[in-house]
């Protein structure tokens, strides 16, 4: 039985929610459009500039086959991943809260992309919250860049 | 301060190292750069012979402060020829050499 998640940062990508460990997020910017990149992957939505560095933007509906929403996103979430800072488009980003594990196979089931890089999943404020784990991700993206 | 030479492709702004081009001029017997219409007639001409063709006249400027892609982009670089970015006074230029126009063909 996965354990209490503690310390997990809220935000929404396409219709998804996940959650991140908030010790791993760097910070949390107004969104501002990247500059894109020829023949890129599609999960690669560019490049920004943040206080001098450049980081690359890292759009999880694509990389995680997650059903897009038609808003645009509102906020850049910079998170460490691996060691190396990426920004994470969102659409919404809520609160940080400790996450009490639910059985989501259910919600799991049909997104075996998303299902492999869930640490556990949640049910918080009448929705599924994937608690993303991050050394899963960090390498499913490098693998597919 | 480096010089560049600036250059469209598919809407997206490159900055080619300067001590790869020999001249810029008018023209329509270089390779198309992607997504540039067939009536592009800029040509620049590179010293390892090769000739890029491009809708908006090259432009060659001074600009500091390169830095390497992110190391998550490593390999999509190394594999398109981007050897890494700069700003300018219109945001983020991608900076390429010799090998931008085959690593970006279609």
């Amino acid at each position: 039985m996965p354990s209490l998640a503690r310390g997990m940062l809220r935000f929404r990508c396409g219709r998804a929610w996940l959650g991140w460990p908030a010790a791993e997020v760097r910070e949390i910017l107004s969104y501002h459009p990247p500059t894109p990149l020829p023949r890129a992957p599609s999960h690669i939505a560019g490049l920004v500039a943040l206080d001098g560095r450049v980081v690359t933007v890292l759009d999880l509906v694509p990389l995680l086959e997650l059903d897009s929403d038609p808003a645009a996103p509102v906020r850049l979430v910079v998170v460490d991943l691996g060691g190396e800072a990426v920004a994470v488009p969102a659409q919404e980003v809520s609160g940080v809260q400790d996450v009490t594990p639910t059985d989501g196979a259910d919600a799991l089931h049909g997104n075996p992309v998303l299902s492999s890089v869930t640490a556990q999943v949640g049910f918080v404020h009448d929705t599924w919250l994937w608690c993303i784990d991050t050394s899963r991700l960090n390498r499913l993206a490098r693998e597919r860049t | 301060m480096s010089a560049f030479v600036l250059l469209r492709a598919e809407a997206h702004r490159l900055a080619l190292v300067a001590t790869h081009v020999d001249c810029f001029d008018r023209g329509s017997d270089g390779q198309l750069l992607p997504g540039e219409p067939e009536d592009a007639s800029w040509v620049v001409a590179l010293h390892d012979g090769q000739r890029w063709r491009t809708r908006e006249r090259p432009v060659l400027t001074e600009l500091e402060g390169v830095q390497s892609l992110p190391p998550m982009l490593a390999h999509w670089g190394e594999s398109l020829g981007v050897e890494g970015c700069v700003g300018s006074k219109d945001g983020l230029l991608l900076v390429v050499g010799p090998g931008f126009a085959r690593g970006s063909a279609p």
